[in-house]
């Protein structure tokens, strides 16, 4: 475990914890609680979705088709291969190479930012053509009397997806800065390792949004 | 049990980059899915864009299972609490959209009654466009799913009021 960096501290085990071991297991019970709670959040709204599918089908359909699955397919490759960018600082964390863990997280900001201008982008033509939801609505050449439900979900969805990339970029840069810090080794690697946990969920989130929302149709 | 030297597991390299490019894959074949016009191979003894449909989200799951796998390294987990809480997600989350969907999905089948009571008609079925002027949003709730049909209403009467 050769260490290319150093004159970083070294991470000392919380005084309540007897071992790493013991630090690390319980930070991570706690992270995977919080992810449960966060598939059970995103789940009432796919419940939601479900139903309306079921129910109106043609309607779902219709929206479905406004929305360009190009830019959902350049979003899904961004996501997609920012979770390998975290994956990978993960292990070079693990190893200590500091330098790469920066490298890796500089990357998965860019790509994470790329995801959020092409949604903006894309909100933008939605706001142009007036498919906004409920009250908003004031999009022309739709046949289907529900077909302003569908963009109800779309937006909510997308928007709340939308805010979990913004806080894990938030998160990101927080690593970021712990990696100026602290250094990483295979005992210490817990902010990287809890950051990509919660990526990967943004990434499992994206995973069943991007053919609901865009290829259903 | 988690008496090994060091804190939690190594996902193998490999792995990491396998999963992407599977994922990548798995991304062009749903894609590849959606724009397939089902319609061209004039089978009309069965519901084709249903079943595209199911075999599109099928893929997701798919990539879904890859994710939590190796992404989020559950191939790896040591801990058997870690798996309960992520697992026992699941099988909460199907019976709430078991139950939801079963609820929704035949209200008016089982009390025929039920629409009187709630005093409305689905604005989808109606034929009359004056109908449609009632369509809040409340109302796709009780719509049954058999008659979930296209309706060519005017857009104007498209958003709830």
């Amino acid at each position: 475990m050769a260490n290319a960096t150093a004159g970083l501290p070294e991470h000392h085990v919380a005084h309540h914890f007897d071992t790493a071991n013991q630090e690390f297991d319980s930070i991570k019970t706690g992270m995977w609680l919080f992810l449960a709670s966060e598939i059970m959040m995103f789940g009432a709204l796919f419940v939601g979705a479900l139903i309306f599918l079921t129910l109106h089908p043609a309607a779902f359909r219709e929206g479905a088709n406004h929305l360009d699955w190009r830019l959902g397919a350049i979003n899904t490759f961004f996501l997609l291969t920012s979770g390998l960018t975290m994956g990978l600082a993960v292990i070079a964390a693990q190893a200590g190479q500091q330098a790469k863990v920066r490298m890796n997280l500089v990357m998965s900001l860019f790509l994470a930012s790329g995801f959020l201008v092409v949604k903006a982008y894309e909100y933008s033509l939605k706001i142009h053509h007036g498919t906004l939801p409920g009250r908003l609505w004031h999009g022309e050449g739709f046949h289907d009397p529900f077909v302003h439900v569908f963009y109800g979900f779309y937006f909510v969805m997308t928007g709340l997806h939308g805010l979990h990339v913004l806080i894990g970029m938030g998160l990101m840069i927080f690593a970021l800065t712990r990696a100026s810090k602290v250094q990483f080794s295979r005992s210490y690697f817990t902010p990287i390792e809890m950051v990509a946990l919660y990526w990967a969920l943004v990434d499992l989130v994206w995973v069943f949004l991007f053919p609901l929302l865009y290829l259903i149709g | 049990m988690s008496n090994h030297e060091y804190p939690g597991h190594a996902i193998p390299k490999p792995v990491i980059i396998g999963s992407y490019f599977t994922l990548l894959f798995l991304a062009a074949v749903m894609i590849g899915l959606s724009r397939l016009d089902v319609a061209r191979f004039g089978i009309d003894w069965m519901d084709l864009h249903a079943l595209k449909t199911c075999i599109i989200m099928s893929v997701a799951l798919v990539m879904g299972i890859i994710v939590s796998m190796f992404l989020m390294g559950l191939r790896y987990e040591n801990k058997l609490l870690n798996m309960t809480i992520f697992f026992s997600n699941f099988v909460f989350l199907f019976i709430f959209v078991l139950f939801t969907w079963v609820d929704t999905s035949f209200r008016g089948e089982v009390d025929p009654s039920f629409k009187e009571k709630i005093n409305f008609t689905s604005p989808v079925k109606d034929e009359e466009p004056a109908a449609v002027q009632e369509g809040a949003a409340g109302a796709v709730i009780a719509a049954p799913a058999a008659e979930a049909k296209p309706a060519a209403a005017p857009a104007s009467a498209a958003p709830a009021k």
